[in-house]
């Protein structure tokens, strides 16, 4: 039961009522539980996953229609975990937002009519089908005809589908050398493909298998295959073009990032410490050619950690926070550097 | 609830969101939403610990990419029928954002890339026989579900149970149980289903207590 339940008083009574009572057969008339109810969760038996962050959200914020919501609220009301969530994010939505909060969010950069255009900027996407005429269209097809290039076929170019899919989340811990910000997502079961969920990702994987249709060599697709295989979950099937990449364009820190990723990745997931190794060395030489490169520091840092190597693992944390105190990604470093001093200090680890 | 005419343009703004090419829209719904959206993320983030303006800047942003992206596929699902509905929308991606982002943070902290464990399932685990204790009492609750069924009307069962759990078990006050969905009663309404389940399953039980008293008396007088 939960400690800060608002009503718990009346219920403790029924409990301590109902705990000296014996079983005693139902009453006529009394309404019997039939086949559905069999089935149906109760305190002991839940059946079904816990809300989502979003279904808490839409709960509280009252979005739901009545059926969606009723069927939610079933589970919650079993749950203890999901009862404590929506009760919290009820008095979150459900109040006002205090002084202080109010002139945190006057002072915002995004209530700045310049970030707004920059926001909506970024969110536009260069052409839309909607709006295409024939004329246009056939305009353009003459165009995409006269360059005859396989990139201009896709709606979103590479880079882009590259962008969007880092931006939809990253199944590591591993930081990769691609714009903004990319929050980790759980791993799915083996052999599951993002594409089924995600529109990014089905765009990807198609331009996937056109390039490799295409038989393509150079250095950035080989990039774009290696690097979606990654954050598709596949660190085995990334390998190969990255390592690919990296020998066509040698002094290439991006490439030797994203390949050192694979391998810390792999390294885990085949429990292969020799691959830790190897995927220092690439961090180091990316350093070494690009000494800014803030998703190489931040990786060598994490793979250093693996490996036991905690002074080494404060170097590159301390190196990382010179160079990017402020973003989301400096908070991670902050948390790591913090812990690894802990530890330090409580004299577990040399 | 939205006026028609409200309702129509509201739909019409989200329309031409969703297709991403339009920057005087998207321009627009950022300038509508932003309010909402940003106080989400304050309210939100602050559960979590102080945070700084950059932190609720970035979540911001993405939820405002999350609500962009996939082709505007977010955006085409959404019907503009009650406006209280679709504002609280969009407050639920911007608590979807926050939360996954502390959550995530807060998984990281205690074991890289382990799941997060339910409650539940920690729950009984530690202390000798609180397992054991807690199976009891599920065994009770139970026993108090089946007595709630019971004494509601049939028609009305699964609302008063909903409503009964809501606020004995999950905490809500009736004000907070009426602005759910599928609950369908006024604040009054729900104080008042909640007073009379309570006092029919307390009579009930008491009911159910007298005849195992009466032996217990009669056993006493031989």
């Amino acid at each position: 039961m939960n400690s800060d339940s608002a009503n718990s008083e009346p219920l403790n009574e029924l409990l301590s009522l109902l705990g000296e009572t014996p079983e005693r057969p139902k009453a006529e008339g009394a309404h019997v539980p039939g086949d559905a109810d069999r089935d149906a969760e109760t305190f002991g038996r839940k059946q079904r996953e816990c809300l989502s962050s979003m279904e808490i959200g839409e709960l509280a914020a009252g979005a739901l229609d009545d059926t969606r919501g009723a069927a939610l609220l079933e589970h919650v009301i079993l749950c203890n975990t999901c009862s404590q969530r929506l009760r919290e994010a009820k008095r979150d939505l459900g109040r006002e937002l205090s002084s202080e909060e109010k002139s945190i969010l006057d002072g915002l950069r995004s209530s700045q009519a310049e970030w707004q255009s920059a926001l909506v900027a970024r969110a536009k996407r260069p052409g839309s089908r909607r709006v295409w005429n024939w004329v246009g269209f056939a305009a353009a097809a003459l165009v995409l005809l006269g360059v005859g290039g396989f990139w201009l076929l896709n709606r979103r170019g590479p880079e882009r589908l590259l962008d969007e899919a880092y931006l939809e989340g990253r199944p590591f811990e591993y930081r990769l050398d691609l714009p903004g910000y990319s929050g980790v997502k759980q791993e799915r079961g083996a052999g599951s493909s993002r594409a089924q969920e995600s529109d990014t990702f089905a765009d990807a994987e198609k331009t996937v298998g056109a390039l490799r249709r295409k038989g393509a060599t150079d250095a950035s697709s080989l990039r774009f295959i290696g690097v979606m295989q990654l954050l598709d979950g596949h660190a085995d099937d990334a390998i190969e073009p990255l390592t690919q990449a990296t020998d066509r364009s040698p002094n290439d820190a991006r490439l030797k990032t994203d390949l050192a990723v694979a391998r810390a990745v792999q390294a885990q997931q085949e429990q292969q410490p020799s691959d830790y190794g190897a995927a220092l060395n690439l961090l180091a030489e990316a350093i070494h050619s690009d000494p800014g490169n803030q998703a190489a520091i931040f990786d060598a840092a994490l793979v250093c950690e693996q490996m036991k190597q905690y002074d080494e693992a404060l170097r590159y944390w301390n190196q990382y926070l010179e160079l990017d105190s402020k973003s989301r990604w400096s908070e991670t470093a902050r948390q790591h550097l913090s812990e690894i001093e802990l530890k330090k200090n409580a004299g577990k680890m040399r | 609830m939205a006026t028609l005419e409200e309702a129509q343009e509201l739909q019409e703004l989200i329309t031409r969101c969703a297709g991403q090419n339009d920057a005087r829209a998207l321009q627009e719904f950022v300038r509508l939403f932003h309010p909402v959206i940003a106080a989400t993320v304050i309210k939100t983030a602050r559960r979590f610990g102080p945070a700084g303006s950059e932190i609720i800047d970035d979540l911001i942003q993405d939820t405002y990419l999350k609500i962009f992206s996939g082709r505007g596929r977010i955006l085409n699902e959404v019907r503009v029928e009650d406006k209280s509905r679709l504002y609280g929308f969009f407050q639920a991606v911007a608590f979807s954002v926050v939360q996954d982002h502390f959550r995530q943070q807060y998984a990281q902290r205690r074991g890289g890339r382990a799941p997060l464990m339910s409650m539940d399932a920690v729950e009984g685990v530690g202390e000798s026989g609180r397992g054991a204790k807690l199976c009891e009492q599920e065994l009770l609750l139970d026993k108090i579900d089946r007595l709630v069924r019971e004494v509601s009307p049939r028609e009305t069962m699964k609302r008063d149970r909903l409503i009964f759990w809501l606020n004995h078990r999950t905490g809500l006050s009736a004000r907070e149980i009426a602005e759910l969905p599928s609950v369908g009663l006024s604040e009054k309404g729900v104080e008042s289903v909640l007073y009379r389940l309570m006092s029919d399953v307390r009579a009930k039980i008491l009911r159910m207590k007298e005849p195992s008293e009466k032996a217990r008396s009669k056993k006493e007088r031989a």
